[in-house]
């Protein structure tokens, strides 16, 4: 508003009577009317702000082109002044330029630099929390490693224990074993002493128990009480299928019925007692054994043939019911009849 | 018009010396000289619109060189006068250039930051 009064004051006083100017013409060169324009850009450009300084110089620069107008109109002062004075315009508004970019830069450095930083921030909080995941994983691994190495320690305890309970089972299952095979042996051995026994003379089962017969001609000669020799091999055999077992043994002496009961009665005591006492010498134990003479009382034959005295005349081994005899538990109830 | 007094009284100055005047190169010319130097050294012939300035001053300088030699002197003080004005001018566009270069390389590195973190 400065220039246009500055302006106004000028044409008015050419105006008003060109007392400067001897040949006054007040129309304003080309160069004067460019001058003007450019510097009212320029004023009302952002160059009024960023470069005040060279826009006042620009005005200044018009200022003095109005002057030389105002003083001689259309000079060659005139047109240089006010060509000059448009070069300015113009260069305040390059420097407006210039300033800007300046600015720009300067925002852009310092935006970059916070970037960086910030990135730097970013990635060092980044790279803390990594760590300290890091140190997490760390921790959770160190307790796993000792659960680990915990549960490892039991299953070496546990299976130490399991190697002592299945050598433990092995041993077991050999005792078993061998038991079986003792107790089959047993078994083998009662048997075949009971197949001897058999052999030996007739087996029986009875209500009383198990009935060895054992005929008298084969044990004693007549009337006598002494074991023939051929008795004692038989008798070691009826000893040792005895000491299988255990319980009790009745040896009972029989005769026929001839001669005198009491002789009879004697006779088949001492033949008892006979073979009770070699038993014994075969190691059957004493105490199991009672030896008893039946005389003529218990016939099992006629005693009116030669063969049925012969088969009265015996020597009866009883394993009474009860005692343990194995496979040959007698089935029969214990009533008697 | 400071010229024009020291014109003056040079004229004066010779003519009582019983002296023809003599055409003196101002100091404006050197003065102007080393604008256009410097026009150039920040590379305006480089730019389109600075490199037209830069022409025009040194027609400018040519013309005004030729009017101190036919004795125009004052004319050649305008002369040179418009031509420091456009070497002035060509100089602050040839600037304005690398300014705007320099500002566009700070954006990009900005852009390139962005897009490597990205």
């Amino acid at each position: 508003m400065r220039m246009m009064r500055t302006t106004a004051k000028w044409i008015a006083v050419a105006a008003a009577g060109g007392a400067l100017s001897a040949c006054a013409s007040s129309a304003p060169s080309e160069q004067l009317v460019e001058a003007r324009r450019t510097y009212d850009l320029a004023r009302t450009s952002k160059a009024a702000q960023l470069v005040p300084a060279e826009v006042l110089e620009a005005q200044q620069a018009l200022e003095r082109a109005e002057a030389a107008h105002a003083e001689d109109a259309n000079s060659f002062e005139e047109r240089s002044t006010a060509y000059v004075a448009q070069r300015k315009a113009q260069e305040a508004m390059v420097q407006a330029e210039i300033a800007e970019a300046r600015l720009n830069q300067e925002r852009w450095e310092r935006q970059y630099t916070e970037l960086q930083d910030e990135l730097r921030r970013r990635a060092r909080s980044e790279l803390e929390q990594t760590r300290m995941n890091l140190r997490d994983i760390e921790n959770q691994l160190g307790a796993v490693r000792q659960e680990l190495s915990d549960r490892s320690d039991t299953l070496g305890e546990r299976a130490q224990e399991l190697q002592r309970l299945e050598q433990e089972l092995e041993a077991r299952k050999a005792e078993l074993e061998q038991q079986r095979e003792a107790r089959q042996q047993a078994e083998q051995k009662y048997q075949a002493a009971m197949q001897s026994l058999q052999e030996l003379g007739t087996l029986k089962e009875e209500q009383r128990g198990l009935v060895l017969t054992l005929t008298g001609a084969v044990l004693f000669r007549t009337a006598q009480a002494d074991l023939l020799p051929i008795a004692e091999q038989k008798l070691n055999r009826v000893a040792e299928a005895l000491k299988m077992q255990e319980g009790t043994i009745v040896i009972e002496g029989h005769t026929d019925s001839r001669g005198a009961d009491e002789m009879n009665q004697r006779l088949s005591q001492e033949r008892a007692e006979s073979v009770r006492q070699y038993l014994i010498s075969q190691g059957v134990d004493p105490d199991r054994v009672r030896a008893v003479g039946r005389g003529e009382q218990q016939p099992i034959a006629t005693n009116d043939t030669a063969e049925g005295r012969a088969m009265n005349r015996r020597v009866e081994i009883v394993i009474p019911n009860g005692g343990s005899t194995p496979a040959l538990e007698p089935n029969a109830p214990s009533s008697m009849p | 018009m400071r010229w024009l007094e020291t014109l003056a009284v040079a004229s004066v100055t010779s003519l009582a010396m019983g002296c023809a005047s003599s055409a003196t190169t101002p100091p404006e010319m050197s003065q102007t000289k080393s604008t256009v130097r410097a026009a150039e050294e920040v590379g305006a012939q480089n730019v389109p619109r600075a490199a037209l300035h830069l022409k025009m001053a040194r027609d400018q300088v040519a013309t005004a060189e030729q009017l101190i030699a036919d004795n125009e002197g004052e004319m050649a003080y305008w002369v040179l006068q418009r031509a420091e004005a456009d070497a002035e001018l060509a100089m602050a566009l040839a600037r304005e250039v690398s300014y705007r270069q320099e500002a566009m390389e700070a954006a990009q590195r900005i852009e390139r930051l962005k897009q490597e973190t990205d």
